[in-house]
């Protein structure tokens, strides 16, 4: 077999900000530069492989200075992960998270705890870059899960078809790629036998495998015959020839917009047929030409959202983060159905005014209000006011033609601008070029 | 006269088992209760004393509200506003430790299973 693509150009600025926006939440400020100094190969095993966690920044509030709650207050769910992904010493820990709550998409809206949605929030970043098997095995006895796809409504007496059609559709095959409806109401059988207790107040708890609720009955899945049970169900997606094809497809798809070469997909297939581990898909896919080289991607409104608050060195103070991005199209917690969030609605009309949003609110603090204009003095300058906006930001690097739209907008905003107009224009004329930079073709994208 | 009643007013309901916390940088609990036809689920079951955040969500297609009374004789009920699917409402108060009662009380949503019990340990 052999040895898939390396990038071997450059690893400056530039192509670090990508790895750390694609495997992150983009850079704090000089990030970049210093994960561009340990060359590609160590950058990339900093990513996967990370050190202890340490959390930068200040502790998160909502808007009434409180502290969060997650599993007890509308919102905190949402503001205690963005948090996370504004703080973490560890990114791709917090984005792979990310992606499998994408990749396993459950919504509170069918769940109805948040207590619930949090502990299989902690279960998808325990397997962050682990084994996938593990993984699938845990989010198939997962209470949230169990409840969101009907696993306990599965019995015996009364088949449910729910997650087992799910388990293969979206979760390891693809829709209609190597199993039939046959397979499906097979896998239904072996996946009975999940259960709960109802207790006034609390709900459902003490969720179980009962063996006297299992069909124990003969099931034939994918031509192999035998008394399977869930774990079975598990271990023959796996074993499926289908599998490992869609599993690279689809995780290479979080981190390179077009579809990998076939080569790259029978090397990263490799990689991963055996060991079904994570990790070393995830270092290939880090390492390959594409991700540096290809189109660039539109990053999800949270990526988005966290990114531009590690760039200011904001932490998360305002409960404004949760509608801001529901606006922009991304709820944590919330996707939209089972089959997680549809990137190609990232920016439309309706979801570019939340983008905008959060950029306004992301700015607000750095805003020159009518005190700052005062006492915060500001070049009639137009290179001296795009240049502080880039500082503001953490120096992104942009396009040449974007740095001159925002200089022709601050010529012509201060042209003629003279008498008192001269003080009074270039903090409006900044405040004006912040925004416009953050809802940058070049800051949507990575 | 007026001025005397306020004070009067919250030394009763804390008799009575529930104030209206005022603003304060006392540490703070929270407890979630969904509802839904027809239960109420809290994110806890038990609460420690003092300032509580109660929020209410409707995750139901009809409307509801929520009722919270101490178990303790004399107490009186604190209401909630009602909510429309989706909605959502909450009130901070300021809990001594036993044991309350949360109930929806539009009519015949309490007796279908819309109840609850949450604990104020000390």
């Amino acid at each position: 077999m052999a040895e898939l693509p390396r990038y071997r150009g450059p690893f400056g600025v530039p192509q670090a900000e990508r790895l750390l926006w694609r495997a992150g939440f983009g850079p704090r400020r000089g990030e970049a530069a210093q994960l561009a100094k340990l060359g590609l190969d160590a950058a990339v095993l900093s990513l996967t492989r990370p050190a202890g966690e340490k959390w930068v920044g200040p502790t998160p509030r909502d808007d009434k200075g409180r502290r969060l709650a997650p599993g007890d207050a509308w919102g905190h769910d949402h503001l205690w992960w963005l948090d996370r992904m504004v703080r973490t010493s560890r990114p791709l820990v917090e984005r792979m998270t990310l992606n499998w709550h994408d990749w396993f998409a459950t919504s509170n809206s069918g769940v109805g705890s948040q207590q619930l949605m949090m502990a299989q929030n902690r279960l998808l970043r325990r397997y962050s870059l682990g084994s996938f098997r593990k993984l699938l095995i845990a989010i198939t006895a997962n209470p949230a899960m169990l409840l969101w796809l009907s696993g306990t409504e599965n019995t015996k007496d009364a088949p449910n078809e729910n997650y087992g059609r799910e388990l293969m559709e979206l979760f390891t095959l693809g829709e209609g790629n190597g199993y039939t409806e046959r397979d499906v109401r097979e896998q239904a059988r072996a996946l009975t036998g999940w259960t709960y207790r109802w207790k006034r107040g609390k709900g459902a708890t003490d969720f179980r495998f009962d063996p006297k609720r299992h069909d124990t009955g003969m099931k034939v899945i994918f031509g192999k015959k035998g008394t399977f049970s869930w774990r079975d169900s598990v271990a023959l997606t796996l074993q499926h020839p289908k599998h490992a094809p869609f599993f690279v497809e689809k995780l290479w798809s979080y981190f390179v917009p077009e579809p990998p070469s076939a080569s790259t997909r029978a090397g990263l297939e490799a990689l991963y047929r055996d060991s079904f581990e994570v990790r070393p898909v995830l270092e290939a896919i880090l390492r390959h030409p594409a991700l540096y080289t290809g189109p660039r991607m539109v990053k999800p409104p949270v990526v988005y959202t966290a990114g531009l608050l590690r760039g200011l060195g904001r932490g998360v103070d305002t409960s404004s983060w949760v509608w801001l991005s529901e606006n922009a199209g991304q709820r944590l917690f919330y996707p939209p159905n089972v089959a997680g969030w549809d990137d190609e609605r990232w920016l439309d009309t309706n979801s570019f005014q939340g983008r905008w949003g959060i950029a306004n609110t992301a700015l607000e603090k750095f805003i020159l209000g009518e005190k700052k204009r005062k006492s915060v003095k500001v070049p009639n300058d137009p290179e001296a006011i795009v240049k502080g906006a880039l500082a503001l930001l953490g120096n992104p690097t942009i396009r040449p033609e974007t740095h001159k739209e925002l200089l022709s907008f601050a010529r012509g905003s201060l042209a003629g601008a003279t008498g008192w107009k001269a003080e009074a224009y270039p903090p409006l004329v900044a405040n004006a070029v912040r925004q416009l930079l953050a809802v940058s073709p070049d800051l949507q994208t990575c | 006269m007026r001025r005397l009643l306020l004070p009067v007013l919250a030394l009763a309901l804390l008799v009575a088992g529930a104030a209206p916390a005022t603003g304060g940088t006392e540490a703070e609990s929270y407890v979630q209760v969904v509802e839904k036809e027809w239960s109420l689920v809290m994110s806890r079951l038990s609460v420690r004393a003092g300032r509580v955040t109660i929020e209410a969500v409707n995750f139901g297609t009809d409307a509801h509200d929520l009722v919270v009374q101490s178990k303790a004789k004399g107490s009186k009920p604190v209401k909630f506003k009602q909510m429309d699917p989706r909605g959502r409402t909450e009130r901070t108060l300021r809990l001594p430790a036993g044991r309350y009662a949360l109930w929806c009380s539009l009519p015949g949503h309490k007796a279908k299973g819309m109840k609850a019990t949450l604990t104020v340990r000390a």
